[in-house]
C-alpha cells in the first residue's frame, strides 16, 4: 500500500503533469495508425532525425494524449495552444523558413508543366516526384534540419524544442494525411494560392462555393449561378425550355427544408415555422 | 391561435384590391417564369437594408431548383454582372407581387401576437404579409442590417449554385490520317482511339466544355471548376492507368489510347469512373451495340404430309433446310466481312470494323461463330418460325445466337416473319355462293383467315364485336372449302344464331346441328354424318361430353366461336378441343385477353401447339414480365411472336372506319303556322303567369306540363289540342316531313320516324298511310312482342313496308332496324344520347348506304334554342342535361322566359 502510494506521489509531483484537455485535437494514433501516408510518415522521420530523442517522445504523448487544443497553420508558420500543467494553455508558434519567391516561381513553373502535381494534391495525395521538383530548384520539400524551423513556446521549460513544440509538429504532421497541401503551405504557399496560379491566373477561385458570400461580384443571394459565372445565355428561349415547374412535390413549403436552419425568432417561435403555413397559400395546388 | 394587429384588416382591403392589378402584361416573360416558380412553391422571405435610409425592405425571393436553372438562364440578355443583375431584380420584384397578391387574396393568418415594442423579426413577419414591403423607420438600423445580412447567408445556404463540374470523357475515333501523328508504343496498324477531356456540370449536363477551354480560362463555368477537375483528373489516372499519361502533361485535352485499352476502359472501367463522379459518353455502337451471330438462310422445305390425310398442307411440322451464315444485327456478313472477323480473332483484336461500324467481338465464340458459317442443316418449320420471330435458338451452344431467319425461300414463311402479314395478305373477294357483300376490311380477314388455314396455322380473330366474325368466317368457309366438314363449336346461346347466319349468308351449304337431346338419334355416327355435310355446329359443353366421337372425325377446320371459353389450358373442354383432329383451327373472341395473359397462351396453345413454348416457360418470359413489371421489350417481342395469327381490328381504326358507311345529320327548321304561333304564344303566356305564382314542386310541375305543351304545339295543333281535327296543312314541322318523306319514298329508301308522343304517333300514321299509299309501320308501348317482332321482319324485308313509325319510348332495345338508310326525329328529346341511341338503330354495320339523319326543329321557338345549346356543347348537354328535362324545372322566372318566349321570325310567311 505504502508503496502504491508513493509511486502515485512521485508520479503526480515532479513532472508538471498536464491538466487534462478538454476538445483537444484529436490525433489519428487515437482512432489508429497515425501517418499512414508516405508524406506524412517521411515528415515525421525528418523530425526525429534532428536527434532530439526523449523531448520528441514526450511530444508525441502529448499530442496522443489531445494535449494541443488549436493548431493552426499560416504561410510558413504554425500557432499552436496547447495545455500543459498551467491552468492558461501554451502558446506554440513554428515559423519556417520558406524558400525564396523566385524559388518559388521555379518550383511553380516546374509543378505547372505536369498537371498532375496539382491533381494529384487536389485528390488528397503529395506526388511522389514533387520532392525532386523542389530539389532540383535547389530546396528541400520538408524542412532539412532543426535550424530550418525556429520555433516558440511559453511555457517555462528551458529546453527547445520543449514537449509542447514537439506535440504541435506531431498534430500537424498528424493533418498532413488529409491534408497534403499543407506540406507546401509550411513552405509558404496555400492550397488556394497555388490553385490560382495553376489556373492559368484566374482570379476568384476561393469564392464561389455555395453558402459563400461573392462579396461584390454577388448578383442576388438567391441567384442560382455563382458570382463570376456566366449564365449559359445561349439557351433556348423561356417559351421553349420545357418546365419542370408545377406543383411542388410533397409538401408545398418543402422548400424551406433546403435551408440551413434559421437563428430567428418571433417571440417565442421560429420565424419559420411561423411562415411555413403561408406556403398553403403560396404554391399551386396540385 | 392568431391575433391580429389592429390595422391588419385594413391592410388586407389594401392588399385585396392590390391582387387584382396582379395581371401580368401579355409575353411577360418575367412574370410568366415568376408565376411558375411561385407555383412550385420556390420562394423563400428575404430581406434587404437601405444604407441610404436606414430602412429595411422584406421580400419574397425566388428559389429556383436545379432544374429550374435553365429558366432562369433565358431571363438573362446579357450576362455581364449588371445584366445578371437587372434580371434579378425583375424577377425578384415579380415574385414578390405575385407572392403577396396570393397572400391577401387568401387573407392567410399569420400567427404573430404582437405585444409591445415592434422587434425587428415581427417588423419582418408582418412585412411579408403586407401590402407595405418596406419595415417601419422606427427601428434600429443595426438591427436591421444585421438580421438582413443572416437572412442573405440563409438563403444563400439554399440557392442551387453550378459550382459542381466533374469531369467526362468522351471516346471519338481518330481519322486515319491522324494515327501516325502520335507515338502509340503499338503497332501502327491498331487504331487509335482519342478519349478527350471534359467539364460537365453535373446538374446540367448538357453543358459541356474541353477541358482546353478551362485551361485558358474560357468556360461557363465557376472557377472552382478547376479544382474539380483536377481531383477528376487523379482519379481517372488511379482508376484508369490506361488514361494516366494525361497527368504528365501541363494541359491535358485528349487522351490516345489503343482498342485493348479502350475495350478495358469501357468495360471494366466505366463503372468505377462513374462510381467515383467521372462520366464516360461511350460512343453509341458500344452503348447499343450491333450483335453478332447466326442467320438461318432457308433452302428449301420438303414435302410433308401429314398424319396421312393427303392433305398436301405444308405447315408447322413440315422439315426445312437451311445454311448458317453469319450476321451482324440482321443484316448478313460479306466474305469480306468474314476476313476482317478472322483475322482479327487471329490477331486477339478486340473491336473489329464490320459493315462500317465497330464491333466488340468474344474471341472465345468467335471461332466457334466461324466454324458454324456455312454449315448446312435442317429443322421443323415451327423451330425456324419461333427462332426468326425471336423465341429459341434452334440448339445453339451458348454464346452464339440466332438473329435473323432469310426465308426468302420459303416464301409462306417469309410473309409469316417479314412482321407485315396483315397488310400484304392478299384479300379474298366476297365469294361466289356468299350471299352479301363483304366490306373491305372483311375481304382482307378472310384472306387471311384462308391463308393461314392452307398452311395449316391456327388463326385467332379478335375483331370487335359487331364488325361481322361470323360473316367473315362463313366466307373463309366458301374461299377455302378444304376436303372435309367444318366443326363450330359455340356456348348453346349463340347455337341459333350461327344456324340462321349460316342459312343466310351460306345457303348452299349442308349444316348439321349437333346438339340436344336427339342428336344422336339413328345409327349412324356422327363421322358418318358429317360426311353429309359442310358444316356441324356442337357446343362447347359437348366437347368433353361428346369427346370420342367428336375426336372420331377428321375435321378439315374446327372454329371455336367465343374462344374466351377456352382460356383456361386444364379444363375439361380445353382439353378435348386440343385432342380434335383438324386441320385447319379459327378461334373467334372479340377478347382474346379478358383478364390473365395465360388466357392468350391457351388460346394459343391450342390454335398453334408449341409456338409460344410450355405454359411455364411462357410465364416465366411474358406473362409476369409484362404483368407484375410492366416490361415493354417483353410486350413488343410477344406481340411480334404473336402478331401473324392475331388479326384484332377496331371500330375505331382508321382503315375501318373508313370502310363504314357515314351517318349525316341535319337539322330542319321549320316556321310556325299562324295558328301555331297564336297557340304556343298562349301557352307561354299562361306557362310564365302559373309559374311565377308558384314554387317548388308546384311550380316544377307547371314549367314540365308547359314545355311539353310547347312541344306538342310545335308538332301540330291537333296534337296539342286532341280535337280530332284535320292534320294537313296546319303544321310547319308536318309539312317539312311530308317534302323528306315525298323524297325518301320516291327513292325506294326506308326510313325510320321517331316521336316522343305516342298520341302524335297515333294521329299521324294514318294520315301518312293515307297521303304516300303505303303500309305505315306504328310501334308504340302497347304493342305486343310477336307483332312487334313482325313489324321488324317485314321493315328489314326487301319488298316490306317503307315506313316505320316508332314511339321513342315504346322503341326498347334489340330492335336491328338496318335496312333505314333514312331516320327523321319528328320532335326533339333533350338528351343527345338518347336520340343517338335511336338513330344507331339504323346505323348498324349492317348498314351499306349512307344513313341520313334528320332532326325537325321548330324555329324561333324553345326546340330551336335548346337544339342551338346542345349544338353548341353536346359532351356538356349530355351531363349537365341527363336523361330528362329536369334541369329546365330549376331556371329563373327570366331565364324560363328567354328561353320559351317566341321570336320574331319565328312565323311562316
Amino acid at each position: 500500500m505504502a508503496r502504491r502510494a508513493w509511486d502515485d506521489a512521485w508520479r503526480r509531483y515532479p513532472a508538471s503533469v498536464p491538466l487534462p484537455a478538454k476538445g483537444g485535437i484529436a490525433t489519428s494514433k487515437q482512432r489508429g495508425q497515425m501517418a499512414a501516408t508516405w508524406w506524412s510518415r517521411r515528415f515525421v522521420a525528418v523530425l526525429e532525425s534532428y536527434g532530439l530523442g526523449a523531448r520528441m517522445q514526450r511530444g508525441r504523448r502529448y499530442a496522443r494524449s489531445g494535449q494541443v487544443l488549436a493548431l493552426q497553420v499560416g504561410s510558413a508558420s504554425i500557432a499552436a495552444q496547447v495545455q500543459g500543467s498551467r491552468a492558461t494553455p501554451y502558446l506554440v508558434t513554428v515559423t519556417v523558413s520558406a524558400p525564396s519567391d523566385g524559388q518559388w516561381v521555379r518550383i511553380i513553373e516546374a509543378m505547372k508543366a505536369k498537371v498532375g502535381f496539382a491533381a494529384r494534391l487536389v485528390d488528397g495525395e503529395l506526388p511522389t516526384d514533387l520532392e525532386d521538383v523542389f530539389a532540383s530548384c535547389g530546396v528541400s520539400l520538408f524542412p532539412a534540419k532543426w535550424e530550418d524551423l525556429k520555433a516558440t513556446c511559453s511555457c517555462p521549460d528551458w529546453e527547445n524544442p520543449c514537449k509542447h513544440i514537439a506535440a504541435v509538429l506531431y498534430v500537424f504532421a498528424d493533418r498532413l494525411d488529409e491534408d497534403p497541401w499543407l506540406v507546401l503551405e509550411l513552405r509558404g504557399r496555400p492550397r488556394d494560392t497555388l490553385l490560382e496560379t495553376f489556373a492559368a491566373g484566374r482570379s476568384g477561385l476561393a469564392a464561389g462555393g455555395p453558402g459563400t458570400s461573392g462579396g461584390e461580384l454577388e448578383v442576388a443571394p438567391w441567384w442560382p449561378f455563382a458570382p463570376g459565372q456566366r449564365p449559359p445565355v445561349t439557351a433556348e428561349p423561356a417559351s421553349q425550355i420545357t418546365l419542370a415547374a408545377g406543383p411542388p412535390e410533397g409538401r408545398p413549403d418543402a422548400v424551406l427544408d433546403g435551408l440551413d436552419a434559421l437563428d430567428v425568432t418571433v417571440g417565442k417561435a421560429a420565424f419559420v415555422e411561423i411562415i411555413r403555413p403561408l406556403y398553403d397559400h403560396i404554391a399551386a395546388p396540385d | 391561435m392568431s391575433s391580429f394587429p389592429s390595422d391588419r384588416d385594413a391592410q388586407i382591403a389594401v392588399l385585396t384590391r392590390q391582387a387584382g392589378s396582379v395581371e401580368l402584361a401579355a409575353g411577360d416573360r418575367f412574370g410568366e417564369v415568376a408565376e411558375l416558380l411561385v407555383d412550385a412553391g420556390r420562394v423563400v422571405p428575404g430581406l434587404t437594408f437601405d444604407d441610404q435610409t436606414g430602412l429595411g425592405r422584406s421580400w419574397w425571393w425566388p428559389l429556383p431548383a436545379a432544374s429550374q436553372r435553365p429558366l432562369v438562364a433565358s431571363l438573362v440578355d446579357d450576362a455581364c454582372i449588371q445584366g445578371q443583375r437587372d434580371a434579378a431584380t425583375r424577377l425578384g420584384e415579380a415574385v414578390d407581387r405575385i407572392v403577396r397578391g396570393r397572400l391577401a387574396a387568401a387573407r392567410a393568418p399569420l400567427g404573430v401576437r404582437r405585444s409591445g415594442r415592434l422587434t425587428v423579426s415581427q417588423a419582418w413577419c408582418l412585412s411579408l404579409v403586407s401590402a407595405d414591403p418596406w419595415m417601419s423607420g422606427s427601428l434600429e438600423p443595426a438591427k436591421v442590417a444585421a438580421l438582413a445580412e443572416a437572412v442573405a447567408a440563409w438563403v444563400r445556404s439554399g440557392a442551387v449554385i453550378p459550382g459542381r463540374v466533374r469531369l467526362c470523357l468522351r471516346i471519338v475515333e481518330l481519322a486515319a490520317a491522324n494515327s501516325g501523328g502520335r507515338p502509340s508504343g503499338r503497332a501502327k496498324a491498331q487504331p487509335l482511339w482519342q478519349v478527350e477531356l471534359l467539364a460537365q456540370d453535373q446538374d446540367e449536363p448538357s453543358l459541356i466544355a474541353p477541358l482546353a477551354d478551362l485551361w485558358a480560362g474560357e468556360s461557363p463555368f465557376a472557377p472552382s471548376a478547376i479544382a474539380d477537375v483536377l481531383g477528376g483528373l487523379a482519379r481517372m489516372a488511379r482508376l484508369a492507368p490506361e488514361l494516366a499519361g494525361a497527368l504528365e502533361e501541363a494541359k491535358p485535352d485528349s487522351v490516345h489510347v489503343d482498342s485493348a485499352g479502350l475495350v478495358a476502359l469501357l468495360a471494366e472501367r466505366a463503372k468505377l469512373l462513374e462510381d467515383a463522379g467521372i462520366a464516360v459518353l461511350a460512343p453509341s455502337w458500344w452503348s447499343r451495340p450491333a450483335r453478332l451471330g447466326l442467320r438461318a438462310k432457308l433452302k428449301r422445305a420438303r414435302s410433308h404430309d401429314s398424319a396421312g390425310a393427303g392433305s398436301g398442307l405444308v405447315g408447322m411440322d413440315s422439315i426445312v433446310d437451311f445454311e448458317w451464315q453469319a450476321a451482324l444485327g440482321e443484316r448478313r456478313l460479306t466474305k469480306a466481312d468474314l476476313a476482317a472477323l478472322q483475322r482479327g480473332a487471329k490477331a486477339k483484336q478486340a473491336l473489329v470494323r464490320l459493315r462500317g461500324q465497330w464491333v466488340r467481338i468474344d474471341v472465345d465464340s468467335i471461332d466457334q461463330l466461324l466454324a458454324k458459317v456455312g454449315e448446312e442443316s435442317s429443322a421443323q418449320a415451327r423451330d425456324l418460325l419461333k427462332a426468326g420471330l425471336g423465341l429459341g435458338d434452334l440448339d445453339l451452344a451458348p454464346g452464339l445466337e440466332v438473329l435473323d431467319v432469310d426465308a426468302t425461300a420459303v416464301r409462306w414463311m417469309r410473309t409469316l416473319l417479314d412482321g407485315a402479314l396483315h397488310a400484304t395478305v392478299e384479300a379474298v373477294a366476297t365469294p361466289p355462293g356468299f350471299e352479301g357483300q363483304l366490306r373491305p376490311y372483311q375481304e382482307r380477314g378472310v384472306g387471311w383467315v384462308a391463308f393461314l388455314g392452307r398452311l395449316g396455322l391456327g388463326a385467332c380473330l379478335a375483331d370487335d364485336m359487331g364488325l361481322g366474325k361470323t360473316a367473315q368466317l362463313i366466307a373463309a368457309m366458301i374461299a377455302d372449302p378444304a376436303n372435309g366438314p367444318t366443326l363450330v363449336v359455340c356456348p348453346v346461346s349463340v347455337l341459333g344464331n350461327w344456324e340462321r347466319e349460316l342459312a343466310r349468308f351460306a345457303p348452299s351449304l349442308r349444316v348439321l346441328v349437333h346438339h340436344g337431346a336427339n342428336r344422336n338419334v339413328g345409327d349412324a355416327t356422327l363421322a358418318e354424318r358429317a360426311d353429309h355435310v359442310d358444316a356441324v355446329i356442337s357446343t362447347y359443353s359437348l366437347l368433353a361430353r361428346d369427346r370420342e366421337a367428336l375426336e372420331g372425325v377428321e375435321w378439315a377446320r374446327v372454329v371455336f366461336d367465343e374462344a374466351q371459353q377456352l382460356k383456361n389450358p386444364s379444363a375439361a373442354q380445353t382439353r378435348a378441343a386440343a385432342a380434335l383432329n383438324a386441320a385447319r383451327r379459327v378461334a373467334l373472341t372479340g377478347t382474346p385477353v379478358e383478364n390473365r395473359l395465360s388466357e392468350l397462351w391457351s388460346i394459343m396453345h391450342l390454335l398453334n401447339p408449341g409456338l409460344l413454348g410450355p405454359a411455364r416457360v411462357f410465364k416465366e418470359r411474358f406473362a409476369v414480365p409484362i404483368e407484375r413489371e410492366g416490361d415493354l421489350e417483353a410486350t413488343a417481342l410477344l406481340r411480334r411472336v404473336t402478331g401473324p395469327f392475331v388479326l384484332r381490328r377496331l371500330k375505331t381504326d382508321r382503315s375501318i372506319i373508313a370502310d363504314l358507311p357515314d351517318k349525316i345529320e341535319t337539322v330542319d327548321r321549320c316556321p310556325l303556322t299562324k295558328e301555331q304561333a297564336t297557340l304556343y304564344q298562349a301557352v307561354v303566356d299562361d306557362m310564365l303567369a302559373q309559374a311565377d305564382a308558384s314554387d317548388g314542386i308546384q311550380r316544377r310541375g307547371v314549367v314540365l306540363a308547359g314545355l311539353s305543351k310547347l312541344k306538342q304545339v310545335c308538332n301540330h295543333p291537333a296534337h296539342f289540342l286532341s280535337d280530332g281535327s284535320a292534320l294537313a296543312g296546319r303544321s310547319g314541322k308536318l309539312s317539312r316531313a311530308e317534302e323528306l318523306l315525298d323524297e325518301i319514298l320516291d327513292a325506294g329508301d326506308k326510313v325510320l320516324c321517331f316521336t316522343q308522343f305516342s298520341e302524335w304517333g297515333g294521329l299521324l300514321a294514318p294520315y301518312l298511310q293515307r297521303r304516300f299509299g303505303v303500309e305505315t309501320l306504328w310501334l308504340h308501348g302497347r304493342v305486343r312482342r310477336p307483332a312487334r317482332d313482325d313489324m321488324v321482319r317485314r321493315f328489314s324485308a326487301a319488298d316490306g313496308p317503307p315506313l316505320f313509325l316508332i314511339s321513342l319510348k315504346a322503341g326498347g332495345t334489340g330492335l336491328n332496324l338496318t335496312a333505314a338508310s333514312h331516320v327523321i326525329h319528328l320532335d326533339r328529346w333533350w338528351n343527345p344520347a338518347v336520340e343517338d341511341q335511336a338513330t344507331d338503330r339504323a346505323f348498324r354495320i349492317g348498314q351499306r348506304r349512307n344513313v341520313q339523319v334528320h332532326k325537325l326543329v321548330s324555329s324561333g321557338t324553345v326546340e330551336e334554342r335548346i337544339d342551338e345549346m346542345i349544338t353548341a356543347k353536346r359532351d356538356l348537354a349530355a351531363r349537365a342535361v341527363g336523361s330528362g328535362e329536369e334541369w329546365l324545372t330549376g331556371l329563373s322566372g327570366s331565364q324560363l322566359r328567354d328561353l320559351v318566349s317566341l321570336s320574331a321570325q319565328a312565323v311562316a310567311g
